[in-house]
């Protein structure tokens, strides 16, 4: 009987949600446990060699893994939330114009993604070129400044990695922020202009509370995706000059890929995982609390 | 749960302007400042717009032409060259944009649906679990992919023995946590005065479902699809990983076929990705429409 | 969303995971058949023609061998080797790969030694320098494709402007102290008014470090292991070779931006006459800039550009150290899988392996080295392809004089080969471009290699000062 009335009262729920349960289930509970024993192995297709905790204790004696952890922490901090704001003021923006400008803009900023990689590291190496000819060199000689080699000196390195994020990309957090912007009801704003509410007023009481959820979801998937960057690297410096802009994601592909200690690299994934789970039960903590209209 | 009212509270030291209020007459400055603004907007969108300008200039190059950091601004040389190289290169060039569009399609449309259910149960059905299972869901995007690729690859190719299949490409993003955490954020913002309302008309959960939250949702569903689309569409390394055999080659793969060891045909190489991104240029605008939908809900009280 | 769409879209949903779940694939209908054998081959783009070729090899083989199938898969360079080793690790690995053994993969236990299972005589056709560079720790593990040369080339019309007598260079080689010398004059405002560099070799993006690998080569250091089981770049030689690299930089014989200059920038450099020396170059290069010429003349090509020659030329050694070219070979390596499944019993399958790895490489096979401009592996390779070279001859001339002076690599135990790539990849590298880059001085990379080399392999290692 309490199974039944168990059923009547939340079947519906696990139906709702039974796909990705079942995705999870059969495409990612396996390899992530799989992935769990390798980090306590000494990794061989053959035969793996059981370690312990060898592979953990070696990351935190690493200086290499420490100068990695840096590195990936003034990336994410540098990146995340300047460039969610980016996205959430142009969105702003852009939403105040009529139709066909919100169309152009919207095009320009996000289509871009549909651009080829091998397309987009051609134009970035272009832009980041260390001769007189680079895009980059020639905006700032116009400052009197004289050529950087912008990915080849230690100190400026993980900054232009960083700018590059700054510069573009911010199509998809636009188009998510207008759809949001979108759904808020009009009668809202109009009953706060009655009440003679100005403009900052009513960003701060009605669009930001409104935006929340989707603010929390870009900070998250940001945050995963910064603490996370290995493209970028891997095409531009390659973690260079002398690990300036080596990240713990790199160090996972070297290991993994390079040495084949796929242990090791297994323990630097699930480590950086606990990282990235404490950072965003923070952020639900502070950013969760659920605003409806 | 905070409700946000109608009636807003006025700090009496703001000064209001009656003027702002009425929308009537603006001083100058605000004119000189709007215009500032967009123009940097505008210097910043076509920054933005470069690489696929210089994309498709590239694509009307010659069919030997390299990649060439040297470029004109209005290119000199047209021809529809690497065009018609393209679409010989291989006999299964066809088969490859076809298979991109199926699989893309497929996975869009599954992840539309699921996702939005998903994120509607996570975001406003209260059952057993649901936090639990939410943040066990989360945890799947939280670990770095490189080194479950081994044994994901081990599952698809010999466990379930799908090598070689759409299955192996599609069944492991049939639905995303993503896109269910995206929906699960969208939806929040739905009263759920309105659902319980329609909960009282007796209204079964998946009526409720198709009748109320979806239609709400347009905005939010047409983004999820945009994004699912072309994350699925330009996939590399994942579909080179599972097929083996020329037809079963998405576009991407087949477009890096056309780097050789000391060379690339660039030309190309472009030209199948101007035809490759048209899908998604198409896609893009048909749904853009539904970015922004404003919502009028007149029953809503404070 | 309408009814009718959404029971639409179910209703695809389904047909396409009924679709896509009954195997609608591209398995081929021949695998099949019972009884033969089939022998996966990846492969790459190897050239222009490489399809053709292989369809050609694959033909007779099949012909001569009517029980064995040669199964083909062609990979992209990008991410290719990644395919590669994802499948080894899940102990997939294909029958043949094209991949040159090295340690990381003699350590996976796939790897097979192949000897053993070669045709009676096969080995006789191949040249002994070509096979060296397929084996791991004394043992051979594939066949050889063909032979690579990478060395430096010049503009002619730039070193002629500076009274460099090339010509007499390309004979009888140059040291590093005739060559910083001789290049000099070749840094300064070329006709156009824009910098040209005497001396401009690639720092970034493939193989950052070529121009290091190449000096050490000519400094004596021929590999990172001796034949005493030692660790070299310990030796005060590796140092006199940062030494010199860096000076090339304070001297304004390579620009200061070295460490971000790519292959693709090099070239352009090459072709816009602002670098009068190149690196690396390869004997293929003719063909490339050939055909950059052909689009200058026709006005397609990027203003700026011109219509260059090219001349190789021998790489500079070090006084007192012998001249070498740096060389290697690509070819085929051959694997087993980690369960094996197949028609025929395994020891059958392998030695049908060697045997589709010989056809792959000898005879027939030869045309893609001919094609790259590129010395032969084999006799019968030779006997068929030498006579139909297309290079210039002065180049063909170089080829062959640059050919003598390969070296075979040093056999070196697996293990310690993977602790000197460690010591490679994850101090040598990083630290390279930062000396490149300015940021760190010769002696600083010098300690840093030495400190770790005492750290990973103890006493085994050169003595520092003499």
């Amino acid at each position: 009987m309490k199974v039944r009335q168990f059923l009547r009262d939340f079947g519906w729920c696990y139906v709702f949600i039974a796909a990705p349960v079942l995705v999870f289930l059969a495409f990612t509970l396996y390899p992530i446990c799989s992935a769990f024993i390798m980090s306590f192995q000494k990794y061989n297709v053959l035969q793996s060699e059981w370690i312990g905790f060898d592979n953990y204790k070696h990351i935190f004696t690493d200086p290499l893994f420490g100068k990695a952890f840096i590195n990936t922490t003034i990336f994410t901090v540098a990146t995340v939330p300047v460039n969610v704001l980016i996205s959430l003021g142009l969105a702003l923006l852009i939403f105040k114009l009529g139709k066909k400008a919100q169309t152009f803009f919207k095009a320009s900023f996000y289509l871009p993604a549909v651009a080829s990689g091998v397309t987009i590291s051609l134009v970035w190496f272009w832009i980041f070129d260390p001769m007189p000819e680079g895009i980059l060199n020639q905006v700032v000689h116009l400052f009197g400044i004289n050529n950087v080699n912008w990915l080849g000196k230690k100190d400026i390195a993980l900054f232009s990695i960083i700018l590059m994020t700054y510069l573009g990309g911010h199509g998809a957090g636009i188009i998510l922020y207008l759809a949001s912007l979108g759904g808020i009801p009009k009668t809202i704003y109009e009953a706060a202009s009655i009440d003679a509410a100005s403009a900052w007023s009513k960003f701060r009481n009605i669009t930001w509370p409104l935006l929340k959820p989707t603010t929390l979801y870009m900070f998250v998937t940001g945050i995963i995706g910064s603490f996370q960057v290995f493209i970028s690297i891997y095409l531009m410096t390659g973690g260079g000059p002398d690990h300036a802009t080596t990240t713990i994601a790199y160090l996972i592909y070297q290991h993994a890929f390079e040495y084949f200690d796929f242990g090791l690299a297994a323990a630097e994934s699930f480590v950086l995982a606990f990282i990235i789970v404490i950072v965003s039960v923070l952020q639900f903590k502070y950013m969760g609390s659920d605003v409806e209209y | 749960m905070r409700k946000v009212s109608g009636k807003l509270e006025i700090n009496s030291n703001v000064h209001v302007d009656p003027q702002l209020v009425f929308k009537e007459r603006k001083k100058p400055s605000f004119y000189i400042g709007r215009t500032l603004i967009y123009i940097i907007l505008i210097i910043w969108a076509l920054f933005t717009f470069f690489p696929l300008y210089w994309m498709f200039i590239s694509s009307f190059k010659d069919a030997n032409a390299s990649a060439s950091l040297q470029f004109d601004i209005i290119p000199r040389e047209f021809t529809l060259d690497s065009y018609t190289y393209f679409f010989q290169f291989n006999e299964e060039v066809w088969r490859w944009l076809f298979n991109s569009l199926f699989i893309s399609s497929v996975i869009t449309l599954s992840n539309v649906l699921f996702a939005a259910m998903a994120g509607y149960a996570f975001a406003k059905l209260r059952f057993p679990g649901r936090n639990t299972i939410f943040w066990v869901l989360m945890c799947a995007i939280m670990i770095p992919g490189q080194v479950t690729l081994i044994p994901l690859y081990v599952l698809i190719i010999n466990v379930f023995n799908m090598s070689d299949t759409y299955a192996a490409i599609i069944l492991p993003s049939i639905v995303t946590v993503f896109n269910v955490f995206l929906m699960k954020q969208y939806l929040t913002t739905i009263p759920s005065t309105l659902i319980d309302a329609a909960r009282i008309d007796a209204c079964s959960e998946f009526g409720i479902f198709r009748k109320i939250i979806l239609p709400l949702a347009k905005p939010g569903l047409a983004v999820m699809a945009i994004f699912t689309f072309v994350g699925q569409w330009n996939d590399f390394f994942w579909p080179f990983l599972v097929t083996q055999s020329n037809e079963m080659r998405t576009i991407q793969v087949g477009l890096a076929s056309f780097k050789f060891a000391d060379s690339t045909q660039f030309g190309p190489m472009m030209a199948g990705s101007i035809i490759a991104s048209i899908p998604m240029i198409v896609l893009f605008f048909s749904l853009q429409k539904y970015f922004l939908q404003g919502i009028t809900i007149g029953a809503l009280k404070g | 969303m309408s009814t009718f769409l959404k029971r639409l879209s179910l209703l695809v949903m389904i047909c396409a995971l009924i679709f896509g779940l009954s195997g609608c694939s591209g398995k081929s209908s021949g695998g099949g058949k019972s009884k033969k054998d089939v022998v996966t081959i990846w492969t790459f783009p190897v050239e222009k023609d490489y399809n053709k070729n292989f369809e050609q090899i694959k033909k007779d083989f099949e012909a001569k061998n009517p029980d064995i199938i040669l199964k083909k898969e062609e990979l992209t360079w990008a991410e290719g080797i990644k395919k590669f080793d994802t499948a080894i690790n899940a102990g997939n690995p294909p029958d043949l790969m094209f991949v040159v053994p090295s340690a990381k993969y003699v350590e996976t236990g796939l790897a097979v030694p192949i000897e053993k299972y070669l045709p009676k005589g096969a080995l006789d056709d191949y040249y002994p320098s070509g096979l060296e560079y397929m084996k791991v720790g004394g043992k051979l593990y594939g066949l050889p494709l063909y032979m690579k040369l990478h060395t430096i080339a010049g503009n002619p019309k730039l070193m002629d402007e500076i009274g460099l007598d090339w010509k007499k260079i390309q004979e009888t080689g140059w040291t590093w102290d005739e060559f910083k010398q001789m290049i000099k004059a070749g840094t300064k405002k070329n006709a156009d008014g824009k910098q040209q560099y005497a001396f401009v070799f690639h720092g970034a993006e493939t193989d950052p470090t070529e121009l290091l690998t190449h000096m050490l080569l000519n400094n004596g250091l021929t590999s990172d292991i001796d034949e005493n089981g030692k660790y070299t770049y310990t030796s005060p030689k590796f140092l006199e070779t940062l030494k010199f690299i860096r000076s090339l930089i304070d001297e304004g014989l390579m620009p200061k931006e070295s460490n971000q200059i790519t292959p693709a920038k090099r070239m352009e450099y090459f072709y816009s006459e602002q670098a009068m020396i190149i690196g690396k170059a390869m004997p293929y290069y003719e063909v490339t800039i050939g055909d950059n010429n052909a689009k200058v003349k026709s006005g397609e090509a990027p203003k700026g550009q011109k219509v260059v020659d090219f001349a190789l030329l021998p790489e500079p050694h070090n006084e007192g150290a012998n001249p070498v070219t740096p060389g290697g070979v690509d070819g085929y390596s051959m694997f087993k899988q980690a369960k094996y499944k197949g028609n025929v019993d395994q020891e059958t399958h392998l030695k049908n392996v060697a045997k589709a790895l010989v056809a792959l490489t000898s005879g027939k096979a030869g045309a893609s080295a001919k094609i790259l401009c590129l010395p032969q592996v084999t006799k019968s390779g030779d006997a068929m392809w030498k006579d139909k070279y297309t290079m210039k001859p002065d180049n063909k001339a170089m080829v062959d004089r640059l050919f003598k002076t390969v070296l075979s690599p040093t056999q070196v135990d697996p293990e310690k080969s993977q602790k000197a790539s460690k010591i490679f990849a994850e101090v040598i590298v990083p630290k390279y471009s930062a000396l490149l880059g300015g940021d760190i001085t010769p002696e600083e990379m010098y300690q840093a290699v030495v400190e770790r080399a005492k750290e990973d392999f103890g006493d085994d290692i050169v003595p520092q000062a003499n």
